[in-house]
């Protein structure tokens, strides 16, 4: 599953022109005709979230919030998806080789936005049937949001180095 | 939570609604669907998953949904049958999630591949 999750997300990274960034965690053809094809061997390990039994456990231990009516739904989704939501940017951070104490900034950074991203994905998960089909469109939506990110962080780096000199991700 | 941190993205209005969190699992649906060239992807773990969460959750709502309802019904009246869905999806979801991890993880992990060269 994990290798579907991260073919998915980086052929979205693709798409969106960050095909700079997916090589660093693959070998990509460019010859091939679309962004799912130019998928090559991974070069960093493919995992798209770490399997977390800290996430689960929570899950497990949070889910008699259900019982609560009414407000008992959206407070479970909330406090799991605060868990949840970053680790769906993982690939992202592996990309980019940060370490792991700027991963922590990162996610630290969007903390709010990644818990509503996390409630949004797991409200998605309670589909029956469906649950595996959200888990890959979840990939491909945080692949989009990864994208747009990317965008204004590299602007970002650029704007304050001398514009003669090509971007290099150097993290360093 | 630490709204606090995240404050500096807070101020634009517009960028509050163009680039809201929350809509990028959605947005993803349109475009997974949306982009044929997606679905192979998706094809060959179709009928495992299916087949898998189909008995996990005929199992959990034939013994331990009623049970749950009527625990809840005790607590607040009509509406534990909307609580007591969930909370077995919820539980469906964490089981099939967990048997999935277990029984059909990627044997050809890239990790074996770059420690064998």
């Amino acid at each position: 599953m994990q290798e579907t999750l991260v073919d998915v997300f980086d052929a979205v990274l693709i798409d969106c022109g960050c095909q700079e960034l997916v090589s660093h965690g693959r070998i990509i053809d460019t010859t091939a005709s679309n962004s799912v094809k130019m998928l090559g061997k991974p070069t960093i390990s493919a995992v798209y979230s770490p399997f977390s039994f800290r996430q689960i456990i929570e899950f497990i231990l949070l889910l008699p919030l259900n019982f609560i009516p009414v407000v008992g739904v959206p407070l479970f989704l909330i406090l799991t998806g605060y868990r949840a939501g970053p680790l769906q940017h993982w690939r992202w951070f592996k990309l980019r080789e940060l370490t792991k104490k700027d991963r922590k900034k990162e996610m630290k950074k969007r903390k709010l936005k990644y818990t509503w991203f996390g409630a949004v994905h797991l409200a998605l998960q309670l589909v029956p049937g469906l649950s595996m089909l959200f888990l890959i469109t979840s990939a491909a939506g945080s692949a989009l949001w990864a994208a747009k990110l990317e965008k204004e962080r590299t602007s970002r780096v650029s704007a304050t180095i001398q514009p003669a000199n090509r971007y290099e991700d150097d993290p360093a | 939570m630490a709204p606090a941190s995240s404050r500096r993205y807070e101020w634009n209005p517009i960028k509050i609604i163009a680039g809201a969190s929350w809509l990028y699992p959605i947005k993803g649906i349109f475009y997974f669907v949306g982009h044929p060239r997606f679905w192979p992807l998706f094809k060959g773990r179709l009928l495992p998953i299916i087949l898998l969460s189909f008995f996990v959750y005929a199992i959990l709502f034939t013994f331990a949904f009623l049970p749950q309802v009527a625990v809840l019904a005790i607590f607040h009246g009509p509406g534990a049958w909307i609580n007591g869905a969930v909370l077995t999806l919820g539980e469906g979801s964490a089981v099939v999630a967990l048997l999935f991890e277990a029984f059909f993880v990627d044997v050809s992990l890239p990790v074996i591949r770059i420690f064998h060269g």
